[in-house]
């Protein structure tokens, strides 16, 4: 895959750090500040390169030529075309466009008392790129952050119209390095924490509720900070776990009774606190909640604790603790940019904690029933199948991208792929959506089929985890056959392709009742004749022609 | 410093690097390497004069410079 990076300045020396740091290729135009018409040409290199991203990374004060910045108004007639050109070329595209925030530095002499319009550029740029819902490369954050005599070189600046020092260089392209991960759909989804000396100080066992450190204000609110911070990925659709080495009660206690505490019970989709060793407590978490071992970032204040992680576990992301509490909200905050960094907040994100909630809900609804048929009637679940469009590309490729389990090709989808498959007249690709008595799942199960003639193949079906073990598997193929059958389709060619993840959905072509017709590499090649209508189990499927626009 | 300027021209130019290359004769050196070593050479507090930059065409020029 490609990466572009557009600038009005020279980035050579940037794409090539860049290059390094995601082992992709980076195309970056040959020619001086051309970044305009790239964007702005359809027939240009930069769409000729199919990039996967492109930044456009901007030196704030080049934009405004010779003069600089005079007024407000002439500022915001300098800058709003230019924004709208990114937005027109961003919402055209479904490459995913990043932005960079504007830093101009006042380099004009004058009064203390004076009316500076650098920071008010600064200013509308970002609030026009935010009212365009345009991810941002947050580089004057960045500058800030490392302060601007060490992020600027004006000797390179003046030899060759770079304007960044080597450690702004690296750090601006760490980030992009960040965002081309999350863009990957790499980010992880649950956060293991610990409890003593990490969400409070102290061993609440031997110090008792009263005695640990975490405060609303004062030295213990270093420990509530880091929870606003969990409290932030929380909310943004990343599940939260406990592993302590505590006596239950102590611990309970602690996380239902302290008056400082932030996070509370129903925030953690699960909690274990015993003596058994927290590798064990992570494999039961993984299987309770149904993720993969590798989706885990493991928080622990104790270097034993992580060092035995990583040996026990080596797939589990386990960061280093800072030694120095006072550090916590800041490691939290890199933790996030490492490992759950996010272009926009998809609305399953967003259900995804509500889901939670609702599964123990479920849990306990289940246990009044006799045989699971009964319990998955009763559940009224309603799966409403779309041709996949232009609202749900996204979800559709983040599908592509984090299922592991029950998918049978494993085939990944960058958004351009995916919206390429969706707009191919010799493809038809579908999303599904659940919802039942307790809540919304969302979109969770994607099908892929390429069709030539009477005969279909299917490229990619795969289902979330989530909603494994109720029939919404077969309820979902039927609707994709049924959809199939009606466009003249009689045929269908299935595949198996097996992966250290997926044995759970060996047979699943077999039990769907495809003939099994040998193999081709590793992969096992399956065939149907469409006939009828397949049975659908407790699952009522609603069936949309076209998606409807919006939410 | 000598070893310094030495170790941060291999970061560059490559691991073949040494005191004697120079654009002579290593072609892959171009203008915009030269100013990745003022970058990395900077960052290291060690200073080449502005003025010297564009007659960078050896190693062993930025360690004479870098002495002066």
């Amino acid at each position: 895959m490609t990466i572009a990076l557009l600038s009005n300045v020279t980035v050579t020396s940037l794409a090539m750090r860049l290059n390094v740091i995601s082992r992709e290729e980076v195309y970056c135009p040959a020619a001086y500040n051309t970044w305009l018409q790239e964007i702005s040409d359809p027939g240009s290199k930069l769409y000729k390169s199919e990039p996967a991203v492109v930044f456009i990374l901007l030196h704030g004060r080049e934009l405004f030529g010779e003069t600089g910045c005079e007024s407000r108004e002439q500022a915001e007639s300098v800058l709003s075309p230019l924004a709208e050109t990114i937005a027109a070329s961003s919402s055209r595209r479904k490459t995913a466009f990043v932005v960079s925030t504007l830093d101009i530095q006042v380099k004009k002499i004058c009064p203390l008392a004076s009316r500076r319009i650098e920071p008010y550029a600064a200013a509308f740029w970002r609030r026009i790129m935010e009212d365009h819902d345009i991810p941002l490369l947050d580089l004057s954050e960045i500058a800030a952050d490392i302060g601007r005599k060490k992020f600027y070189n004006n000797r390179v600046w003046y030899m060759g119209a770079i304007p960044f020092s080597k450690m702004g260089e690296e750090a601006l392209a760490a980030e992009m390095g960040r965002i081309w991960r999350a863009i990957r759909g790499e980010r992880k989804k649950c956060l293991a924490l610990d409890l003593d000396g990490a969400l409070w100080g102290g061993a609440i066992g031997e110090l008792g509720i009263d005695g640990i450190h975490l405060d609303s204000t004062g030295s213990g609110s270093r420990f509530r900070d880091f929870q606003k911070r969990i409290l932030d990925l929380k909310n943004s659709g990343v599940l939260l776990a406990i592993i302590s080495k505590n006596n239950i009660e102590d611990a309970m206690g602690g996380i239902r009774n302290h008056t400082a505490m932030l996070l509370k019970e129903n925030d953690f989709a699960a909690i274990r606190s015993n003596w058994t060793s927290k590798a064990d407590n992570l494999l039961s978490i993984a299987s309770e909640l149904n993720i993969g071992v590798d989706s885990f970032v493991f928080i622990d204040d104790s270097p034993v604790e992580r060092e035995s992680m990583r040996i026990a576990l080596p797939d589990v992301s386990v960061p280093d603790f800072p030694s120095d509490s006072a550090q916590l909200e800041d490691f939290m905050i890199e933790t996030a940019k490492e490992h759950f960094l996010q272009l926009r907040s998809t609305e399953e994100d967003l259900f995804r904690a509500e889901h939670y909630g609702a599964e123990a809900e479920r849990r306990e609804y289940r246990s009044a029933f006799g045989s699971v048929e009964e319990y998955l009637a009763s559940l009224d679940m309603v799966l409403t199948v779309e041709n996949i469009g232009s609202h749900s590309v996204s979800r559709a490729a983040q599908l592509s991208q984090k299922t592991n389990q029950f998918n049978l090709t494993t085939k990944r989808y960058t958004e351009p792929e995916m919206n390429a498959a969706s707009e191919d007249p010799a493809r038809r690709a579908y999303i599904g959506s659940l919802r039942d008595r307790f809540g919304n799942y969302g979109k969770i199960a994607l099908c892929v089929a390429a069709v030539s003639g009477e005969t279909a193949s299917i490229e990619v079906f795969l289902m979330s985890c989530r909603v494994m073990g109720r029939d919404v598997e077969s309820a979902f193929l039927s609707s994709v056959e049924q959809d199939l059958m009606e466009t003249g389709v009689r045929e269908i060619n299935a595949e198996y392709v097996p992966t250290p993840k997926n044995s759970a959905v060996r047979d699943f072509w077999g039990n769907m009742g495809y003939e099994r017709r040998g193999k081709s590499g590793s992969a096992t090649l399956y065939r149907a004749k469409l006939a009828g209508v397949r049975e659908r189990g407790a699952v009522e499927v609603v069936r949309k022609a076209e998606e409807c626009q919006g939410f | 410093m000598r070893d310094k300027i030495i170790e941060i021209a291999r970061s560059i130019l490559g691991e073949g690097a040494s005191e004697t290359t120079s654009m002579g004769n290593m072609t892959s050196w171009d203008s915009l390497k030269t100013l990745q070593i003022v970058m990395a050479l900077d960052e290291a507090g060690i200073s080449v004069p502005f003025e010297r930059i564009a007659e960078i065409r050896a190693v062993s020029d930025i360690i004479e410079m870098a002495a002066d």
